[in-house]
């Protein structure tokens, strides 16, 4: 408290200057008057006296600027000056000022831009309260050596909430799509059907209305739904009213039993436009083989992650006692489950931008310490005459500071330009309807990431300056030349590593995505046509109707002309299926944990191989005849024939669903597939059963329909939907787009990520020429003399040439080094990107490191030029 | 400068107390009366510069112990007067017993050498 009253009043001296100079200035003359006087009366001579009287006083100006340090805030004023004294610096030197924050601004927005996208995908906090209490509970379980987890069985969730005392609620969801009837014809929106204790868990409470209860999803009574904020918006324009209203959804009624608020979004970052209570099926209620449940669970207040997990250890040890061979509970906060794959790209490309700051910074530290090592007898005098080697850093590094908060500021300005850019590029993988703004914490770590620039353009030349050597360069005309080549030497060694890595990066991409087109996905896409087809449960409740209507469509589609063959499965290819199911090898116990058989687990017709061209390996694919109940085949991929039939041919060989099968229900294995990329176009082939739709009876209301055309697909587009109105005017087609389509849709990450990186490395790569020139041009100024007199002492021009780019080359290669290492671990942190190039990439590193020698080279070629137009005579002359 | 600047903090708490104990015995007086005050009282064995006085009057002020206002001196002349505060004299009261306790040690330690 004592110290805060002397500050401000200390504070308040500031202000007052002037008068308390005058009033300092007339007691210091009282004094000095006295004493005069007094010495006078003690027999002294007046001018005696006046000199005396100074004399025991001290230094009268030293006296006065210790109690002015004293009485104000020295520092801030100091720091005001130089601050001044700086800006009129810069002013001086328009070209070199502009340069300097321009590339600052560069690198200062692109680093805010992606902070931003940070802050907004992964940073920002889920739209529910206390979100860190929400998990993800799977099945999980050692499979195959791997840890792996994924959908969970109904009746398994029903135990789980039973027995558990973790949780506070824990209810499941399934993502879907609906058709929704409107004014003009059916539109598909998002749905996620929940169970109510799902939307207890997340604890946000209707904006209107109100939330499910347990009568909603018994089955045969009044079916209701709940709209989204968008949705309310849209469709009934906000009106007050709408609880109560009915909507046509699927072709049943379906009544408004509430409205979420705005800000509510569930899944979460990927919100449906309405959720529907989950429906179970009978299949639900028995077979603890069929996971296809996604479940979400609060935490108990006071009961941490680890806590839970041990009581789902418990539960699972209780349940494996009664079912062997069940999986085990996995629980996985929401919050980290959710933002993995986003967290990831905006990893990687805060790396990127991040180095391109580096590079900035690096040029413009040169372009400081250039101008500053051509002041430097100032700052030598300014050291004689006592100046504190404090004070001389101040200077540099209020230039530096200025330079910073100036490229900060038109950083931040083009911030938002550069945020719109990248959202809009094609292939982005970001989840859309994100709100990406510039925060509080935005600003903030704009201002931050301006300091440590600040501190890191001007520090190094600062620091080097105002050193006690500097005096004695003082004598010398020119600094000593190695002190200067090394440190510019650095400064290339940094730019050459920087650029390095990001070019390699890109160019592991590139080749990526190169890698990616050709890579076999087990089926041929080209002239493909895929769509969706979803029907509306009021008229088709049951299995057999389902299952008749596929039949007409498959024949009608065929017959279309330019046809060439019709498939049909649950999901596309390459779109993994979450479902999978538990089986049993006939003549196989089944008790070895971890090796439980499950598999993908796909329903087809006979012609699927054959539109999807699959080649069947071993045995053959069903007949038309075979797709039918109780036929009892099944096809197998080769994966699965590999991991459950090892080193025979199961052709013939029976297995049957689930870990406890009928002795009635066994199917035999008529043939194996080959294997398919059906995890994604990265991923590894996945064991998977095919079986004839016909001869599973659990009931898929939507299907994807794969049409292979002799012609151009897209053309056949529109006979597709006319036939398929024809035969149920009121169901919409959705999805349609070629397999192409589809397939470069699931590589838009890998494609996002190479665009950005390319364009950042051809940047890098800018700034590594414009750094490189600077300090080539900077040396051969410097050693202007030194040329002269190699010159005159019989140089020829080869050696001139080697004198001037050994250093270089050198200090480039040494850089060049030290990129590709990085390089490495640049594509760790890609790894999910980079498919199917390996850490180190020969024709991508030495491609950088050619491609970045050259770039050096050309930056050096004017430099060079320079030097070998030295004139021995005139530079002896030149001081 | 800076050997002004490096002066002893024992230098300047003993300045401070010198001054404090001035104006505690001559009422208010101005800088140069202080300043000569304490010449003679230490017998001139107090080798300092008058003009040191100044930076820590000033200090003495802003940290509430003394104050200061514009008077007319002796002679006529317009000069700034110091005089202590109620705190000063606390803040006079405390350090003089830490001075004695300090020398009471002090002694003890050499005396005990004997």
């Amino acid at each position: 408290m004592h110290r805060l009253r002397i500050l401000l009043k200390r504070i308040r001296a500031l202000f007052q200057d002037d008068r308390l100079d005058a009033a300092l200035d007339e007691e210091l003359r009282f004094h000095l008057e006295m004493e005069t006087e007094r010495l006078v009366r003690g027999g002294m001579t007046p001018d005696a006296a006046r000199l005396q009287a100074r004399r025991s006083f001290g230094g009268v100006e030293q006296v006065k600027e210790i109690y002015r340090d004293r009485r104000g805030l020295p520092a801030v004023v100091t720091f005001a000056r130089d601050l001044a004294h700086a800006v009129r610096t810069l002013r001086r030197h328009p070209g070199y000022t502009a340069a300097a924050v321009l590339s600052l601004a560069l690198g200062i927005g692109a680093n805010t831009a992606v902070f931003s996208l940070l802050d907004a995908f992964v940073l920002e906090p889920l739209p529910y309260p206390e979100p860190e209490q929400l998990v993800r509970v799977f099945e999980a379980g050692r499979f195959g050596g791997r840890f792996t987890w994924g959908a969970v069985a109904a009746p398994v969730l029903r135990d789980w909430r039973e027995r558990s005392r973790a949780f506070t609620a824990i209810g499941a969801f399934v993502p879907g799509s609906v058709n929704l009837r409107g004014g003009d014809g059916a539109v598909r929106v998002a749905a996620t059907f929940v169970e109510p204790e799902v939307f207890q868990a997340l604890g946000v409470p209707p904006l209107q209305g109100r939330l499910f209860l347990p009568e909603n999803t018994k089955p045969g009574l009044e079916r209701v739904v709940i709209l989204s904020h968008a949705l309310w918006q849209d469709r009934f324009g906000g009106r007050q009213d709408v609880i109560g209203q009915t909507i046509r959804i699927d072709a049943w009624d379906h009544t408004i039993i509430g409205v979420m608020p705005a800000r509510f979004e569930f899944p979460p970052r990927a919100g449906a436009d309405l959720w529907l209570p989950n429906l179970m099926t009978t299949w639900d209620f028995t077979d603890r083989g069929l996971h296809r449940l996604s479940v979400l669970a609060r935490l108990k207040p006071g009961v941490s992650l680890a806590a839970a997990r041990d009581d789902m250890a418990g539960v699972s040890r209780e349940l494996e006692a009664m079912h062997p061979n069940s999986r085990v509970a996995w629980l996985m906060p929401l919050h980290g489950d959710t933002v993995r794959r986003t967290a990831l790209v905006l990893v990687v490309l805060a790396a990127t931008v991040g180095f391109v700051l580096l590079l900035a910074c690096a040029n413009v530290a040169h372009m400081v310490l250039a101008r500053a090592l051509a002041r430097r007898h100032e700052f030598a005098v300014r050291l004689a005459l006592g100046a504190s080697r404090w004070r001389i850093m101040r200077l540099l590094l209020a230039e530096g500071f200025l330079l910073a908060l100036a490229g900060g500021l038109v950083g931040l300005a083009s911030c938002r330009w550069v945020l719109d850019a990248l959202l809009s590029l094609p292939a982005n993988p970001l989840p859309a309807g994100v709100a990406v703004s510039i925060s509080w914490p935005v600003l903030g770590y704009c201002a931050l990431g301006s300091a440590l620039t600040a501190l890191g353009i001007s520090l190094v030349p600062a620091w080097r300056l105002s050193g006690q050597k500097l005096q004695a360069d003082l004598a010398e005309a020119v600094p000593s030349a190695r002190s200067r080549a090394r440190h510019g030497n650095r400064l290339i060694t940094i730019e050459v590593a920087l650029s390095v890595a990001l070019v390699i990066g890109a160019g592991m991409l590139v080749r990526s995505l190169r890698a990616l087109a050709d890579l076999d996905l087990g089926f041929r896409p080209e002239n493909v046509l895929t769509m969706r087809v979803s029907l509306p449960p009021g008229r088709y409740p049951d299995v057999p109707r389902l299952h008749a209507f596929y039949d007409r469509l498959l024949e009608r589609l065929a017959g279309l002309a330019g046809v060439e063959a019709v498939g049909l499965n649950n999901l596309l290819p390459i779109q993994m299926t979450y479902t999978n199911m538990d089986f049993t090898v006939e003549g196989l116990p089944n008790d070895r944990p971890g090796y439980e058989p499950f598999a993908e687990h796909r329903t087809v017709n006979h012609d699927f191989f054959r539109a999807m061209r699959i080649p069947i390996i071993s045995g053959r694919g069903f007949t038309a005849e075979e797709n039918r109940a109780g036929s009892g085949v099944i096809v197998v991929s080769k994966r699965a024939a590999d991991m459950y039939w090892p080193g025979q041919d199961p052709v013939g060989r029976r297995m049957a669903y689930g870990t406890q099968p009928k002795p009635d229900r066994w199917l035999t294995i008529i043939g194996v597939a080959g294997d398919i990329k059906s995890a994604g176009v990265g991923q590894p082939p996945q064991a998977i059963l095919y079986a004839p739709y016909r001869d599973f009876d659990f009931p898929i209301q939507s299907v994807s329909i794969i049409v292979r055309t002799t012609a151009a697909p897209a053309s056949a587009a529109d006979a597709i939907r006319r036939a398929v109105r024809e035969l149920e005017p009121d169901l919409a087609l959705y999805w349609i787009s070629t397999m192409e389509q589809v397939i470069s849709q699931s590589t838009a990450g890998t494609r996002f990520l190479t665009v950005l990186l390319a364009s950042f490395s051809i940047l890098a790569v800018a700034l590594a020429i414009v750094g490189v020139y600077g300090v080539m041009s900077y040396v051969v100024g410097q050693r202007h003399r030194e040329i002269g007199v190699r010159v005159a002492m019989g140089a020829s021009r080869r050696d001139v040439l080697r004198f001037v780019l050994g250093h270089m080359m050198r200090q480039a290669l040494i850089g060049i080094a030290i990129g590709i290492v990085s390089s490495i671990s640049l594509r760790q942190m890609m790894r999910p990107y980079v498919i199917g190039i390996g850490p180190v990439d020969i024709p991508s590193q030495a491609g950088a490191a050619a491609v970045i020698l050259l770039a050096a080279l050309a930056a050096s070629a004017v430099p060079a030029y320079r030097a070998l137009r030295v004139d021995p005579i005139e530079a002896l002359r030149h001081e | 400068m800076s050997a002004n600047d490096g002066r002893s903090e024992v230098l300047q708490g003993t300045l401070d107390l010198l001054v404090l104990k001035t104006l505690e015995t001559m009422g208010p007086m101005h800088g140069w009366g202080i300043a000569r005050r304490i010449e003679q009282v230490s017998d001139n064995l107090l080798e300092m510069n008058q003009g040191t006085i100044y930076p820590a009057l000033l200090r003495l002020e802003q940290a509430g112990w003394i104050r200061s206002e514009w008077g007319v001196s002796e002679n006529n002349r317009r000069a700034r007067f110091y005089a202590l505060t109620p705190s000063g004299r606390r803040r006079l009261r405390a350090e003089e017993k830490n001075w004695d306790r300090m020398s009471a040690m002090i002694t003890r330690v050499l005396r005990s050498e004997v």
